[in-house]
């Protein structure tokens, strides 16, 4: 069942990341050599056709994400230059031809995509971000190898033009445990001295990945550099606290990924650590009490009793079949297939079973021959 | 594909009475897996002797085995003559015979029994057991007798055959399928559907020892069994969980179909009762989920998630939430279903994505429209704000078709209303119906729904209906007009009031009176202030002037 379809982006140095959009229509590739390339797929001929490339920031690009469709065609970019840059692209001026995808190599020199704001609050390199869900508006987070990931939000409904520092979470200072939690974390909580300025210096490693539902919103799972966890944060009262743990890693997480929730009654979160594991974890939820019997709107429910929120996150599965760092992990639409990419220069595929067991179904190699 | 379905329907749903089984196998057998060949038939009827053509005989026993009875009599009477000796030809004659005479147990139940030589109809199985031992009595009798032409050879093995003899019928047969055929039509007449399972065992094809005692071996059978021969086996078993195993194996749509076929015949809850899992659920959504990949035929996709109970919708959720939006039928066909199936959220989501395509295109009518049905007030009234821009900036109301199409829609939010409104006064105007277009105007400044910024617009437009021959606004409404003229001016926000909707007039006429162009924007806006309080000023005038004509008039 495996297509693959291989094209060379032309990128001069190393490609940090790649990005689809919402219909898998779409894919931005960003790299070391600061170009970022937006390509478009021609479903008649099943090729990837370059629309646009330009040079989006003074150093490596690292990052890319794309908003969601009903804000537009608009992409976020991080770099090592410290900023992270919102471009939209402004269809009015793009030649009408170009609407179909075909010949718009040839006016290249029109770029369509406009930087929309740029911002540089981070002390350092930005190492990944992450449009919020949709439903929330449009945020973006930001985490940064000075340990701290910010949270930007847009107030306008129509035009993104101004974007403001909402909140912010220090991996570096000692986390705030949901009350529930507060007990047993707080003792077993890392010696002082982890937070001090001197482990700082070095360069931090954080991941993040906002949670889909929209039942639980304002949440997201992060991996959290030295502490060798994930944790899951919650932003309650104008701050994020920790509402669940993810551990069991020997080692640092390079990835960590929320899966869409899609029918189940309980979420999964993938990690990919630098322990040669990918992880997957079974997160439960519970209210303390929930009434559903009046409200029409669920919603409206779940956020009334969203204050009594409890997690449990639960190791179902690991693998160490790439036998070398794992540095991405990735899931399907609809939370079923998750992809992993490692040293091994694989991509591995893993599916529940009918019986809910999470078995390899797929490997894909760098140098396979595409068919 | 077809030889499983079939064999599904026989097995599981056309036994629910528990009847023979038998009428039904061969009906499959001959159908899906036809022998012997009619080409070769043929052949042998056209040959000048067909009786010495080499597959005489291998046809005729097919042709028995399958119960093409009337062909191998006919084919077998040419014989007759053929014979020297008196108890040959009375052998023949009376294989012949037997064959013509084979009781059918359908001709004892439904009555319409038209036997040529029986005209009596049998009553039940019992007497149709007893013809039928009579007959076999006869088989039997025949079949440990030797004959003396050497053409003669085979005619032993066909008495054997009928007389259910199994070790004969399984080197005669070419595959275990027709083997069991042999089987019931001689062995067992009446066994229902699990005694022909338990037949299995002695078809030798299914140990994989058997080797075609033919030379026309079917091709077709490989020397590993088929996933199509495996699933049949395996309803034979009743093991639906590896038939279920191997159909997934052939294809996708039969698994999902025969697991939906056996959930909805009660047969599934059986089997799965320990596992937990919903197999029709598993593999309804997986058929629809490889449907929904594919270009065109994803909305049969979506009528597959939407059967799956449990997890069917949120899938289907998000599967049309990410197609793409190519063209107008396709969006209005991915929000049908929406709609259908209850998916409100989803639904808004794609009306805001639409709309904002519409947006980006400055086709602001169909982005009005879609945020309507995506309920976003606020986004709409930033269109209309834009649309206030536009006309403000070319002094043209190019938002009017908008507003047409829109219809009763545009009574959604304050904005559109007043857009509508005002687009009704120009036009008032433009009939020359001032004391109306004078009320309306009053109107949407007094009830506030003309945004503040657009205040002093409104009021300019007021000043040839000020300044006009016919007396339009009484003294109350003038008084109206003075207060709303004040209440901006006055304002802290003035600056703001005057300059978020400045006219291209304006400023053309703050430029002209800029003598240094190369100033900064805030002295612009200063500018454009001095301009819009002349033009306060031209209003003020105008006002006073009428206050004076309206009191005298009354």
């Amino acid at each position: 069942m495996s297509q693959l379809v291989q094209f060379d982006p032309k990128h001069t140095d190393l490609i940090a990341d790649v990005s689809f959009d919402l219909y898998g229509q779409r894919l931005c590739t960003v790299g070391s050599d600061h170009i970022i390339k937006i390509w478009q797929l021609n479903g008649d001929k099943n090729q990837w056709q370059l629309t646009s490339s330009w040079k989006g920031h003074d150093s490596s690009v690292t990052k890319v994400s794309w908003a969601h469709p009903e804000f537009g065609n608009l992409i976020a970019t991080g770099s090592f230059d410290r900023t992270v840059k919102v471009w939209q692209e402004s269809r009015e001026d793009v030649p009408q031809s170009g609407l179909g995808g075909a010949g718009l190599e040839a006016d290249a020199n029109i770029n369509p995509w406009l930087l929309v704001v740029s911002k540089k609050d981070a002390q350092g390199m930005i190492v990944d971000l992450g449009f919020a869900p949709h439903y929330v508006g449009l945020q973006l987070a930001v985490a940064s190898s000075d340990g701290v990931i910010r949270i930007y939000e847009t107030g306008s409904p129509v035009k993104f033009d101004t974007w403001t520092l909402v909140s912010e979470i220090d991996i570096n200072s000692p986390p705030v445990y949901a009350p529930y939690l507060a007990d047993t974390k707080a003792k077993a909580a890392a010696p002082p001295d982890l937070y001090t300025t001197t482990a700082m210096a070095s360069a931090n490693s954080i991941c993040l990945s906002w949670c889909p539902s929209r039942f639980l919103p304002n949440m997201m799972v992060v991996g959290c550099g030295r502490d060798k966890d994930a944790k899951i944060y919650r932003y309650v009262g104008g701050r994020w606290m920790v509402y669940e743990v993810l551990d069991n890693h020997e080692d640092i997480i390079h990835n960590v990924s929320w899966a869409p929730q899609v029918g189940r009654s309980y979420h999964l979160i993938a990690t990919a650590s630098k322990d040669h594991f990918v992880r997957i974890y079974r997160v439960d939820y519970s209210f303390g009490a929930i009434d559903l019997g009046d409200s029409k709107d669920l919603e409206e429910e779940y956020e009334s009793a969203s204050a009594s929120l409890k997690l449990k996150a639960t190791l179902i599965a690991s693998f160490e079949d790439h036998h070398s760092e794992v540095w991405s992990v990735s899931w399907n639409v609809t939370g079923t297939i998750l992809s992993s990419s490692g040293d091994d220069g694989r991509v591995r595929l893993w599916k529940a079973t009918s019986t809910g067991e999470w078995r390899e179904t797929e490997t894909i190699s760098t140098d396979q021959d595409p068919e | 594909m077809g030889i499983v379905w079939h064999m599904f329907e026989l097995v599981f749903i056309n036994t629910l009475d528990g009847g023979p089984f038998v009428d039904d196998y061969m009906e499959w057998l001959n159908l899906n897996y036809p022998a012997p060949s009619t080409e070769e038939g043929e052949e042998i009827g056209l040959s000048i002797d067909p009786t010495a053509h080499d597959s005489y005989w291998p046809y005729i026993i097919t042709c028995v085995l399958r119960g093409h009875w009337t062909v191998a009599e006919r084919l077998l009477k040419p014989l007759v003559a053929k014979m020297t000796s008196q108890e040959d030809k009375l052998a023949v004659s009376a294989a012949i015979d037997l064959l013509y005479t084979v009781p059918r147990l359908n001709q004892y139940q439904d009555g319409s029994y038209q036997h040529r030589a029986q005209p009596q109809p049998y009553p039940s199985v019992a007497h149709f057991m007893a013809d039928w031992q009579a007959w076999k009595q006869k088989c039997e009798e025949w079949s440990v007798q030797t004959f003396a032409s050497p053409l003669l050879t085979q005619l032993t093995e066909l008495f054997a055959i009928l007389a259910g003899d199994f070790a004969t019928i399984n080197s005669h047969a070419h595959n275990w399928q027709e083997a069991l055929g042999g089987i019931l039509l001689f062995g067992n007449p009446i066994a229902d559907v699990r005694d022909a399972a338990s037949f299995l065992v002695d078809c030798e094809g299914l140990h994989g020892d058997h080797n075609g005692s033919l030379e026309d071996t079917d091709d077709t059978a490989p020397a590993r069994r088929s996933h199509v021969e495996q699933v049949v086996l395996a309803f034979f078993q009743y093991d639906l969980g590896s038939a279920i195993r191997y159909c997934s194996y052939i294809d996708l749509w039969l698994a999902t179909h025969l697991v939906d076929c056996l959930d909805k015949l009660g047969h599934l809850h059986e089997i799965y009762e320990n596992l937990q899992t919903d197999m029709r659920e598993y593999l309804v959504l997986a058929y629809g989920e490889m449907l929904m990949a594919h270009p065109s035929f994803w909305q049969v996709g979506a009528q597959y998630l939407a059967s799956a109970p449990a997890k069917g919708l949120s899938l289907m959720e998000e599967y049309l939430t990410r197609l793409p939006l190519t063209s107008e039928r396709k969006a209005g066909k991915v929000l049908g279903l929406l709609k259908r199936y209850g998916l409100i959220h989803a639904y808004r989501q794609v009306c805001r994505c639409l709309a904002r395509q519409y947006l980006d295109r400055r086709a602001y009518g169909s982005a009005i429209s879609y945020y309507i049905e995506a309920g976003e007030p606020r986004r709409v009234g930033h269109i209309v704000d834009l649309l206030l821009q536009d006309y403000i900036h070319t002094g043209e109301l190019t938002y009017q078709s908008i507003i047409d199409n829109l219809g009763v829609e545009v009574n959604y939010s304050d904005k559109l209303q007043f857009l509508s409104q005002y687009r009704d006064f120009h036009e008032m105007y433009k009939q020359k119906d001032f004391v109306q277009a004078g009320k309306l105007l009053v109107r949407l400044l007094t009830s506030n729904m003309a945004p503040k910024a657009f205040w002093h617009i409104l009021l300019v437009d007021a000043i040839p209906l000020l300044e006009g021959d016919l007396l339009v606004f009484d003294v109350h409404e003038t008084h109206e007009l003075m207060r709303c003229l004040e209440e901006i001016t006055s304002s802290h926000m003035r600056q703001t009031y005057l300059t978020t909707f400045s006219p291209l007039w304006f400023k053309i006429a703050a430029n002209a009176s800029n003598s240094t162009p190369n100033d900064t924007a805030v002295s612009e806006d200063a500018a454009l202030t001095v301009t819009a309080n002349q033009q306060l000023d031209v209003i003020r005038m105008a006002l006073v002037r009428n206050l004076a004509r309206a009191t005298l008039f009354q």
